[in-house]
């Protein structure tokens, strides 16, 4: 995987748990460096060993660190600059999900060795969608949930996501997607990295981060 | 060869085409000989709503590429060049090229915006799935982002290893001024112990049994043990302080100077020195003194049966002068000696040689202070030849 992908898992790690629990995390998983170039290319067992050790470190099963993962993965790859190249892919959500397949091939051209995963959505009404996941990796079941569910944050949505059909049985997972805009008066969660915290109507919700470095 | 075929349809043939280039080309224009728009790509009325057929093309573009009188006439000669137009009081250009279908009096603008920032697609509300799958445009900006990410990235690794340097220089200079102090400092009360243990040993040396003066001989060798060990770390403290500066040293001269030092251990031995033609060079006179006369003593005192025959030779390389001390000494296997150039660490097998095994370690931080390198090749029983190199690229003065 590029460095990237555990240059996020250290920076969810060090924002919510502080650089200590960092350093304890990268030495239960024997890492030998703990700085991660975004365009380099690191083994995958790299990233299963981070997760496995912040898993054990914070006490927390590895599921829900992936959801957490993925959830954090939106905010951070829109901090890390990507916010700007994200408007592009899709100004509502489920234009966004379906658009993932594009974005990752045209993602390819700069990060040749990418292998990313497929999103296939099929929609059932305005308000629902099936999603196909296809990952030649295994076990990331919890971080494409937590994927959505970021992405949901980000469009204001209230998303509920079921898994339907799993990799081990038919070759990927198959998600049922329910997403209701979130009503100004909800109790929401505070969004941490959003310099606006609701979305105006229509406006992409990766435009807060354009510039952010 | 376009012309050509196109000699073969009329315009309602062409509404096919059209249809055909609308899907392949999102952004394209076809205009009349009059300049009026024809048929525009399905994007134009996404990013304005004015976009129609109908309009004239000079209300809504300027050509920026090539330098063209904006005519009919102005397309046709540049057909082959590449084109840029630029949106009226917009900063959105498009790139592309022009294909004139005379017979029929219309031409094609095939291209696509330049990307330059994601603020376009933003203002213009296009999105990825306005471009072709085959049209890299966007593709520019994920690169550009990955870019400045690396920079980024580069740019912040550089910081903190400068930062790190900062401070491991100065933990250097701390250790270094902590080694000194208390190498000087512990000398005084050692002295006191070996002199008082001595003094113990003569006035009351016949009043203890010889169990008792078995004890006091292991105090007064332990003290002066530890009194060697502090005396050279104290000369090793003394290498890393050193401020001097370099200059021109005639290394033939040098060395002569050190036999003549040495004499009373060289007679003993009957050692033999054998150089010649060794060159002048950009040198600390005390540090590279130091360096010889380390190599030399101990290629006198691992001696073996035979006189010790000592060589020392030079050869000049692109970027340093590069020495070898060679002796027909004991020599050790090169497994056992892998640490000899560290602080107090000697090959295996030498411990019944007097030493403590800082010479050695000093040897190689003065190679270091002349950005050279030092490593050795014995072979047991047979020898061992000392390499080092002096940089010939060395500043006025060091740290």
């Amino acid at each position: 995987m590029y460095g990237i992908v555990n240059k996020g898992i250290r920076d969810m790690v060090i924002r919510n748990h502080g650089e200590l629990v960092w350093e304890k995390i990268i030495t239960e998983a024997g890492c030998q460096e703990d700085f991660f170039m975004s365009m380099e290319v690191y083994d995958d067992s790299i990233t299963y060993d981070l997760v496995g050790a912040a898993s054990k470190i914070l006490r927390t099963p590895a599921p829900d660190i992936l959801v957490a993962f993925g959830e954090f993965w939106m905010i951070f790859t829109a901090t890390e600059g990507y916010g700007n190249a994200l408007q592009i892919a899709g100004s509502t959500f489920p234009q966004f999900l379906d658009q993932l397949d594009d974005l990752h091939r045209r993602l390819g051209t700069t990060y040749r060795e990418l292998i990313p995963p497929s999103f296939v959505c099929e929609e059932i009404d305005d308000q629902t969608l099936i999603l196909q996941y296809h990952s030649h990796r295994k076990g990331l079941t919890s971080l494409a949930i937590g994927i959505v569910q970021g992405l949901g944050k980000k469009f204001d949505m209230e998303v509920e996501v079921q898994l339907i059909k799993k990799q081990e049985d038919i070759g990927y997972d198959e998600f049922l997607v329910k997403y209701i805009p979130i009503q100004k008066e909800t109790t929401k969660e505070p969004n941490l990295n959003s310099k606006q915290p609701n979305n105006e109507k229509g406006k992409c919700p990766f435009s807060e981060f354009r510039g952010a470095n | 060869m376009r012309k050509e075929n196109v000699h073969l349809v009329n315009l309602e043939g062409l509404t096919k085409i059209f249809q055909l280039i609308d899907q392949i080309f999102p952004f394209h224009i076809i205009i009349n000989r009059e300049l009026e728009i024809v048929q525009l790509g399905k994007n134009f009325k996404k990013i304005d709503e004015a976009f129609a057929v109908g309009n004239s093309f000079k209300d809504h573009f300027e050509i920026i590429k090539p330098t063209i009188e904006t005519t009919f006439e102005g397309f046709s000669n540049k057909e082959k060049e590449a084109f840029i137009l630029s949106l009226n009081e917009e900063d959105l250009n498009f790139k592309g090229e022009v294909v004139v279908y005379e017979e029929e009096g219309i031409i094609l603008f095939l291209g696509t915006p330049i990307i330059s920032n994601s603020e376009i697609f933003v203002k213009y509300n296009i999105s990825l799935s306005d471009f072709a799958a085959y049209d890299s445009s966007p593709d520019f900006l994920f690169s550009m982002q990955a870019q400045e990410n690396s920079y980024r990235e580069i740019k912040s690794l550089v910081k903190e290893l400068q930062h790190n340097k900062t401070k491991l220089l100065r933990s250097n200079s701390s250790l270094q001024q902590f080694a000194y102090v208390a190498s000087h400092d512990l000398q005084s009360p050692l002295r006191t112990v070996v002199s008082f243990a001595q003094l113990l040993e003569k006035k009351y040396g016949q009043k203890i049994d010889p169990i008792g003066k078995e004890y006091l001989d292991f105090i007064i060798v332990g003290t002066k043990r530890m009194q060697q060990l502090i005396n050279d770390l104290l000369e090793y403290a003394k290498v890393e302080q050193m401020q001097s500066n370099f200059e021109i040293v005639d290394i033939n001269m040098l060395v002569e100077k050190i036999t003549f030092d040495l004499q009373f251990d060289i007679k003993k031995q009957k050692a033999k020195f054998e150089f010649s033609n060794l060159p002048s060079i950009y040198v600390n006179l005390t540090l590279i003194k130091q360096l010889f006369q380390n190599l030399f003593t101990n290629a006198i005192k691992f001696r073996q049966i035979d006189d010790p025959i000592i060589k020392i030779e030079f050869e000049e390389t692109a970027d340093a002068w590069q020495f070898s001390v060679k002796d027909n000494g004991i020599g050790f296997a090169m497994e056992d000696g892998k640490k000899i150039f560290e602080i107090f660490q000697r090959a295996v097998g030498l411990d019944s040689y007097e030493g403590t095994g800082i010479g050695l370690a000093i040897c190689k931080r003065v190679v270091e202070k002349h950005k050279g390198k030092i490593w050795v090749e014995s072979e047991l029983s047979k020898g061992s030849t000392f390499y080092f190199t002096i940089s010939k690229y060395l500043s006025s003065s060091f740290k």
